[in-house]
C-alpha cells in the first residue's frame, strides 16, 4: 500500500515480453514479431548500448558451409570438458550460419558493417583463443548492436528502456509477466504477456572488465525466486584484463602475437598447454595465472610487442575503447608488456544459468531464456566467439518458440495476485531513512567472492568460510538503504548479486572434482567416472536444492575415466 | 576520475550522453543540459565520449570504485 501512495504505476500488455536488449534479446524480439503483433522489449539501460554485447571483443564463431560440422562439434564439446548440451551444439552447428546470413543481410540494408570482409566481400575468418579446427568471424560490436536495434524498431517491436525488472509474475506455477520499476522516475511497471523471454545477461558482480558493470544477474535472480531450474552454476566464467583499468580484447591481441609472461619473463603457458600455449582456453589461462602467482612466479604480463603494423591497425579498429584507454594513460601495449590479471565474470559468457532445452524453454511454463541468462548450452569454456554466436542463435530460437506459443495461447492480461507485495519488497530500500549504502554492500560482497583462493583455486574449507561470510552479508540485505531512485537500482542489484553468489558457492561445494572453470584443490582431477554430470539447482521455500544429473553424450564421450583438468601444469 | 567533465563551451545540449550511458550516470538540468550526477558509477566504457558529436565529454580510464582484485 505504501507503494501506491508514493509512486505511480504503469501496466503494459504484450503477446511476447522480452527482458533484455542485448544481442540475444534483440534477436528474440525480431524473430518473435514474425508470429505475434505485440512484442515488448524492456531493458535496464539503453537498448544496443546495454549488457555485454556492445562490448563484445570482435569475434563470432559459426559453422560455415565449407567447415566440417563434426570437427566443430567435437572442438566445442571437448573445450568445455563435456559439460555441453550436445543436442544444442548440433543445433547451433546446423542453424548458426543461417543466423549469420540474416545479420549480414540486415547489416547491408542499414549500411553499417557487422562482419569484417575482404575486398571480394568474403568473410574474414581467423583462429584465436582455443581454435584448432574452428575459425571465427570478426565483428564490429557497436555497429552490430545498432543494426539490431534498427531492425527491431523497423519490425515494430515496442522498446521500453531504463526499466529494471525485479520479479517474474507467477500464478499457479505459470509466468504471466514481470514487474519492475523505471530507473529514473521510480514508476512501478507491471508487464503482462502470454510468453516471456529472459535475455538480460548474466551476473558479473561489477567485477573488473569493460562494459559488464550493469550485469548483476537481475533476471537470473528473479527466475531463481520464481522456481526456475538452474544448471552448471559452479562454472563461473572468467576473462582476463589489464590490472590498472577495465578493457577487453585479449583474444584479438593473442591472435596478433600476444604472449603471456610470468614474473621471471617466462612464456609459461606452454607448460600448461603444449599445443595451444598462449591461445589456451580461458579456464586454462586464468587457472594458470593463479597457479603461477601462488607458486611465487607472479605477476603475469601480456606482451603484444611483436604484433605486425597491419595487425596493430586491426586491433585499434576493432577495440576502439581499449585503445582510447591505453592512449589516454600514456601506455602503448605494442611497445611494452602490461600487467594482466584474471577478471572474474560470474554467470556472464560461457557459464551457468537458467536451464533451457533445445527450444530454449525453461522449467517454468511460458518462460524461455536466451544468451547469458540461460546456462550457455554449448558450455565451451572460453572457446573464442561461442558466447556471442550462442546469444544470437538462442535468441533466434527463443523468439521463434515463444512467438509460436504466444500465438496459440489465450490472452492472460490480468492483474497477478500479490504483485503489489512484490513491488513493496523491491522498493523497500528507498522507504528507509538510513541503512547500508549499496556501494558498501557490493564492495563487501566482492571482497568475499573475488580472492583467487575462493573463486578460482577452491577447497571445501575456503568455500564453507566464504559461504558463512556471505550468509552474514545476506542477513544485512534488509538494511540496504537507497537515498534516491538511482541507488534503488543498485540496492536491487546488490540483492540479486548476493543470491547468485550463494548459488555459485553452493554449486562449487557440491561438485567434488575439477572440470572446466571449476578447479578444486581438494579434488584436482577431472572425474569422468563419477562426475560426468550437471549440477542442478532449484530454490524451494527459500532453500537451495542441489542434485547431479547425468550428461547425455550422444555424439562425443571422454576417453579416460580420470584426466588432468585445465590449468594444471603438464608433468615433465 | 572516470567520466571527468563535460566541456559546456562545446556542449550542444543534445543529451546523447544521457541517453546512451549504460550506467545512467548523467542527469538533465532543466530537462536540457546533461551533467555528471553519479560519477563513481561510470565504468569507463567511453560510449558517451564516442557518441558526443561535439567532443565535449572526457573520460579518464581510471576505475571509479575500488574493486578487489583476485590477488
Amino acid at each position: 500500500m505504501i507503494c501506491e501512495k508514493k509512486i505511480a504505476k504503469r501496466r503494459i500488455e504484450a503477446d511476447v515480453l522480452v527482458i533484455g536488449g542485448g544481442l540475444a534479446g534483440l534477436m528474440a524480439a525480431i524473430r518473435a514479431k514474425a508470429f505475434v503483433p505485440r512484442v515488448v522489449l524492456v531493458d535496464k539501460a539503453k537498448v544496443s548500448k546495454s549488457g555485454c554485447s556492445p562490448f563484445a571483443a570482435g569475434i563470432y564463431n559459426a559453422v560455415f558451409p565449407e567447415d566440417d560440422p563434426d570437427l566443430w562439434m567435437r572442438e566445442v564439446i571437448e573445450s568445455g570438458d563435456f559439460l555441453a548440451d550436445q543436442e544444442w551444439v548440433k543445433l547451433q552447428a546446423e542453424i548458426g550460419f543461417t543466423v549469420v546470413k540474416l545479420m549480414d543481410e540486415w547489416s547491408q540494408q542499414s549500411g553499417l558493417p557487422i562482419f569484417e570482409k575482404d575486398d571480394q566481400g568474403t568473410f574474414q575468418r581467423r583462429k584465436s583463443r582455443g581454435h584448432v579446427h574452428s575459425s571465427h568471424c570478426i565483428i564490429n560490436a557497436l555497429p552490430m548492436m545498432e543494426v539490431m536495434r534498427r531492425k527491431a524498431a523497423a519490425e515494430g517491436v515496442q522498446i521500453i528502456e531504463r526499466v529494471m525488472i525485479t520479479e517474474l509474475l507467477m500464478a499457479d506455477g505459470t509466468a504471466l509477466g514481470a514487474a519492475g520499476f523505471n530507473c529514473r522516475t521510480g514508476q512501478i511497471m507491471q508487464l503482462l504477456a502470454r510468453t516471456v523471454i529472459l535475455a538480460a545477461g548474466g551476473c558479473s558482480f561489477k567485477s573488473i572488465f569493460v562494459g559488464h558493470k550493469n550485469l548483476t544477474g537481475d533476471v537470473q535472480a528473479a527466475a531463481l525466486r520464481a522456481g526456475a531450474v538452474f544448471k552448471s552454476m559452479e562454472q563461473a566464467n572468467s576473462n582476463t584484463c589489464y590490472r590498472g583499468f577495465d578493457i577487453h580484447g585479449m583474444n584479438l591481441m593473442v591472435n596478433v602475437g600476444g604472449r603471456f609472461l610470468n614474473g621471471q619473463d617466462e612464456e609459461f603457458m606452454w607448460r600448461y598447454n603444449p599445443k595451444l600455449g598462449n591461445r589456451a582456453l580461458l579456464p586454462e589461462l586464468v587457472l594458470a595465472f593463479c597457479h603461477e602467482v601462488k607458486e611465487g612466479r607472479g605477476p603475469i604480463y601480456l606482451d603484444v610487442t611483436s604484433a605486425k603494423p597491419e595487425d596493430r591497425q586491426l586491433c585499434r579498429k576493432i577495440l576502439p575503447g581499449t585503445f582510447r584507454a591505453w592512449d589516454r594513460s600514456g601506455i602503448d601495449p605494442f611497445q611494452t608488456k602490461v600487467e594482466w590479471v584474471p577478471a572474474f565474470g560470474g554467470t556472464r559468457g560461457t557459464s551457468g544459468g537458467v536451464e533451457v532445452d533445445t527450444q530454449t524453454h525453461t522449467s517454468i511454463a511460458n518462460v524461455f531464456a536466451a544468451g547469458d541468462t540461460s546456462a550457455v548450452a554449448p558450455a565451451s569454456a572460453g572457446l573464442g566467439g561461442i558466447p556471442l554466436a550462442y546469444a544470437s542463435v538462442s535468441g533466434y530460437r527463443a523468439g521463434e518458440a515463444a512467438g509460436q506459443l504466444a500465438a496459440a495461447s489465450p490472452d492472460v492480461s490480468r492483474d497477478v495476485p500479490g504483485w503489489e507485495e512484490l513491488a513493496s519488497r523491491f522498493i523497500s530500500p528507498i522507504l528507509k531513512t538510513k541503512g547500508i549504502l549499496p556501494d558498501k554492500f557490493i564492495h563487501d560482497l566482492q571482497s568475499r567472492l573475488f580472492p583467487y583462493d575462493v573463486c578460482y583455486l577452491k577447497t571445501r574449507p575456503r568455500l564453507v568460510k566464504a559461504l558463512a561470510e556471505l550468509n552474514e552479508l545476506k542477513h544485512k540485505v534488509s538494511e540496504l538503504w537507497a537515498p534516491d531512485i538511482h541507488q534503488l537500482v543498485k540496492a536491487n542489484e546488490a540483492m540479486n548479486m548476493v543470491l547468485i553468489a550463494e548459488v555459485f558457492l553452493r554449486s562449487s561445494l557440491f561438485r567434488e572434482e575439477s572440470r572446466s572453470y571449476h578447479f578444486r584443490e581438494d579434488y584436482p582431477l577431472q572425474d569422468n567416472k563419477n562426475w560426468l554430470k550437471w549440477v542442478i539447482v532449484k530454490m524451494e521455500d527459500s532453500q537451495f536444492k542441489l542434485t547431479a544429473r547425468d550428461i547425455p553424450t550422444p555424439y562425443c564421450r571422454p576417453t579416460e575415466e580420470y584426466s588432468r583438468p585445465k590449468g594444471i601444469r603438464v608433468a615433465n | 576520475m572516470v567520466v571527468e567533465y563535460i566541456d559546456y563551451e562545446n556542449c550542444s545540449d543534445c543529451t546523447l550522453c544521457f541517453e546512451v550511458c549504460p550506467m545512467d550516470v548523467f542527469r538533465l538540468l532543466n530537462n536540457r543540459m546533461a551533467y555528471i550526477a553519479y560519477q563513481s558509477d561510470c565504468m569507463c566504457c567511453y560510449l558517451c565520449e564516442i557518441t558526443c558529436r561535439e567532443d565535449a565529454v572526457f573520460v579518464n580510464p581510471k576505475r571509479g570504485q575500488p574493486i578487489p582484485l583476485p590477488y
